[in-house]
């Protein structure tokens, strides 16, 4: 599908706010980069957006004041038990009821997981459609770009390499780093090669409390396994086996965890 | 507390008074609570929160009835005449005081958009209209927002955001 400058200007803002379909979003990135006028406007529109994401974010006037955020936790503790003991209340509802306040209780596992699968599920996408088929919706960005607009995580993975870069199939070599999004994840990509096949570490933020199963379903054909960090969630993910992503996944996982963790 | 800080920031913004805005997520939270039971687990519970705090507040001004609730017309704000470039290095107080000169219900979808990154659909059932009224306003507003940018950058204005 290819796209006219007057169809790209009246998507631009839908495309900005990564509104449209996967179709839609990957014409106009084709046409973005043969049009140089389009692209000068859609950058408007992406400063637009970050200034408003900025001063929401910085202001110190619109924060609201620490006592009022512990006094409203300790306000909120009797209404959780309250709710947890009112007849009508679901065994989850009850859960959830309190992880609101807390975040800390069994309803956060049952959330979490179930979080967990669609962040598996967008990985997985992002792996197959960014680093095999090049079929991205929206072009990616440096980690650079993406650690000033986003999460300063980036910057941190911008350097990190294997703690081994020789396992037993042969040699690991990173060979594309950037940030890209995925059906609404933004992750930080890191793609690698091993044994001759394509190997992507997608890193993206998640602050659930789950920890890492010992294996994952295989997911569309696609083994993958996770890194655990304070408040992100890192997969390896690759069409080798199970013990080969297994075995990247080992020799990512200390730079990893120290990146995540800020170390 | 997850969303408290981003509750905060959008009550704060909407209310203009911290005594206000610190009622109002109080009660969006323990309202959220209350109805945990109608979360569906998987959809985003932020917009979710956005949205009982929309209903709280419309309801409030509706009781006090301070202020007329009538469905904004739009079609004030259909002639945008001419749509300047983004102007580069916008400072937050130049866009805070920009987005306060255009009407509050293109402010609020404006953020609801690019600040909290919630959907057109999730928006428009946070504030109850039609998906379509979404994306006009949001049209819009920027519009607008982007002329109000040029003029604060033109007389510099060193008014206060608040």
């Amino acid at each position: 599908m290819t796209m006219e400058c007057r169809e790209v200007r009246q998507l631009a803002e839908a495309f900005v706010s990564e509104q449209l379909l996967v179709e839609t979003t990957h014409a106009i990135v084709a046409h973005l980069e043969r049009c140089p006028a389009c692209r000068v406007e859609v950058a408007g529109l992406r400063r637009l957006k970050a200034a408003a994401l900025s001063a929401f974010t910085n202001t110190a006037d619109l924060a609201p004041r620490p006592e009022f955020i512990s006094s409203l936790a300790a306000r909120l503790q009797p209404e959780a038990t309250r709710e947890r003991l009112a007849p009508w209340t679901t065994w989850l509802g009850m859960a959830a009821s309190l992880f609101l306040v807390f975040g800390l209780v069994l309803g956060v596992r049952e959330w979490s997981l179930s979080n967990l699968s669609t962040l598996l599920h967008a990985a997985v996408g992002d792996h197959r459609f960014c680093a095999l088929d090049f079929k991205l919706a929206e072009k990616p960005i440096t980690l650079e770009e993406a650690a000033r607009r986003f999460d300063s995580v980036n910057r941190r993975l911008e350097s990190i390499e294997p703690s081994t870069t020789t396992l037993s199939g042969g040699a690991l070599r990173i060979v594309e780093r950037h940030s890209c999004v995925f059906e609404g994840h933004r992750f930080a990509h890191i793609v690698l090669t091993y044994q001759g096949q394509v190997v992507s570490l997608l890193v993206t933020t998640d602050e659930g409390v789950w920890t890492v199963p010992s294996s994952f379903p295989v997911t569309n054909g696609f083994h993958a396994t996770a890194i655990r960090g304070p408040k992100h969630v890192a997969f390896v993910v690759s069409a080798l086996g199970d013990d080969a992503v297994q075995e990247v996944a080992a020799a990512l996982s200390a730079p990893v965890t120290h990146a995540l963790a800020g170390v | 507390m997850p969303h408290a800080d981003r509750l905060f920031r959008l009550a704060m913004w909407l209310e203009r008074d911290r005594a206000t805005a610190e009622d109002l997520v109080q009660d969006t939270m323990i309202q959220a609570l209350k109805s945990f039971h109608r979360y569906t687990p998987g959809t985003n519970c932020k917009a979710w929160l956005v949205a009982i705090l929309h209903n709280l507040r419309s309801n409030r001004r509706r009781a006090n009835r301070r202020v007329p609730l009538v469905e904004p017309d739009d079609r004030i704000a259909d002639t945008v005449p001419f749509v300047p470039a983004v102007p580069a290095g916008v400072t937050d107080e130049d866009f805070l005081i920009a987005l306060r000169g255009i009407p509050e219900h293109h402010q609020n979808i404006i953020l609801l958009c690019d600040v909290e990154e919630l959907t057109y659909k999730e928006i428009a059932t946070a504030l109850k209209i039609p998906i379509g009224t979404v994306m006009s306003r949001l049209h819009r507003g920027r519009a607008m927002l982007r002329q109000q940018l040029v003029s604060v950058g033109m007389f510099e204005s060193s008014e206060g955001a608040g």
